[in-house]
């Protein structure tokens, strides 16, 4: 697992966030794992709607596929224990799991491979395919998760379980602060559009571009050649446990307050609306160039306060060893 | 400050899949094992842009539920747990 020693803050000022479970296991298991018994969990059934407005965004409808019961929280605590795990449930039933309409399943799930029979001293696994999403950390492409967001549009378009509680998460801007669980991301609302454009990035570009309309199978082959080719919202991540200062790598939290970003007029009649993969590179645009880069609406630059639960996977390129430029003076850093 | 916007010449070059020879001689779409940072993730197919995750069984209100395990607070925990 990833280690994010900010999962032990997710319970302050909102006790909720984290959900303690009990375990059982059977008293004649020779190897393998026990069951937990969690007290809520997600409903796959509602049907995921996204429709785009006449300016893709705001949308003219948005209904997220999975709400999480209210008491529904991926970080489970143990009883007994003090640690805090992220283990989000992508799959509810036992099965035949539904993994083109996604009617019991996350919408992220591909496949699902059952544990294979175990002779006498033997153990097999069950597994699942996730789709993953494509990113940016400290200027290198990385490749992430998805799998809960506490805003409406956020979830339907990570295609993740709407979970609103994580709204009270501590906590909205907290990012390296005292009691926080949160570590940022940087997505972009307006960036470039256009399959194939290297340029591309941003929410309106993961609609247009991305199928985000379309549920996700390995039977919708389009929407799949559009995400390996640039289809995402191509976000950029905070820090990823990757990073060689420790004070960066032991940042890391799959929990990531959105800093959304909105392009002015200015900066894209100059053209300078370009591909961001930097969160340094970012913060110093908005600390120096408010009128080239601002919030949603022409706000203030940082938090918009909604969270999404983002495990990191890997990397396909170089490993993000650090930012590509030091922050300038007084910039959110 | 401007220029830093247009400093990603080097990622526009680089292709978002990456491929590698099968010892078939066939293509083959999976990520490198040393570019996980996730380590318990049997493997990332770039082609279908999939992880492979192990898959446990839990309960919720007596029905079956299965989840991933991704994270933990405990740096020794996260190296060992599965």
């Amino acid at each position: 697992m990833n280690y994010a020693a900010k999962l032990t803050n997710l319970g302050v000022r909102c006790a909720a966030c984290v959900q303690d479970v009990t375990q059982t296991s059977e008293p004649d298991l020779k190897f393998g794992t026990a069951t937990v018994h969690f007290t809520g969990a997600p409903d796959f059934s509602p049907t995921r709607v996204l429709v785009p407005g006449p300016a893709t965004l705001p949308a003219a409808a948005v209904q997220p596929r999975a709400g999480g019961a209210p008491d529904y929280s991926p970080f489970i605590r143990l009883g007994g224990s003090p640690v805090v795990y992220n283990a989000p449930i992508v799959a509810t039933g036992d099965g035949p799991f539904d993994v083109t309409k996604h009617t019991n399943t996350g919408d992220r799930v591909l496949a699902i491979r059952p544990a294979a029979p175990a002779g006498p001293g033997q153990f097999t696994q069950a597994t699942v395919d996730v789709l993953v999403v494509r990113g940016f950390d400290a200027g290198q492409p990385i490749i992430y998760i998805s799998t809960e967001a506490s805003d409406p549009l956020a979830a339907v378009l990570e295609r993740s379980t709407y979970v609103p509680l994580f709204n009270q998460s501590s906590f909205v801007g907290g990012d390296d602060a005292l009691g926080s669980g949160r570590e940022r991301t940087f997505p972009f609302l307006n960036g470039q559009t256009g399959a194939g454009n290297p340029n591309a990035q941003g929410l309106i570009h993961l609609i247009k571009d991305g199928h985000a309309t379309e549920d996700a199978s390995l039977a919708n082959t389009a929407l799949l050649a559009a995400l390996r080719n640039g289809g995402d919202a191509r976000n950029i991540q905070g820090d990823s446990p990757t990073i060689a200062d420790p004070r960066h790598a032991l940042s890391y939290s799959p929990l990531w307050d959105a800093q959304l970003g909105q392009w002015t007029d200015k900066a894209i009649k100059a053209g300078l609306n370009k591909l961001q993969t930097d969160e340094n590179q970012i913060l110093n645009l908005a600390a120096t160039r408010p009128d080239l880069l601002t919030g949603p609406g022409g706000a203030a630059y940082g938090s918009v306060g909604f969270v999404i639960n983002c495990p990191v996977i890997g990397f396909t390129h170089k490993e993000p060893k650090e930012d590509l430029v030091e922050l300038v003076p007084n910039a959110q850093g | 400050m401007v220029g830093a916007v247009t400093a990603v010449a080097a990622l526009v070059a680089t292709p978002l899949i990456s491929t590698s020879a099968s010892a078939t001689g066939k293509s083959s779409y999976l990520l490198a094992q040393k570019k996980l940072i996730l380590k318990s993730a049997e493997q990332v197919e770039l082609h279908n842009s999939s992880v492979r995750l192990p898959l446990h069984r839990g309960k919720a209100g007596g029905k079956t539920v299965w989840y991933i395990l991704t994270e933990s607070s405990d740096v020794g925990l996260a190296a060992v747990s599965m």
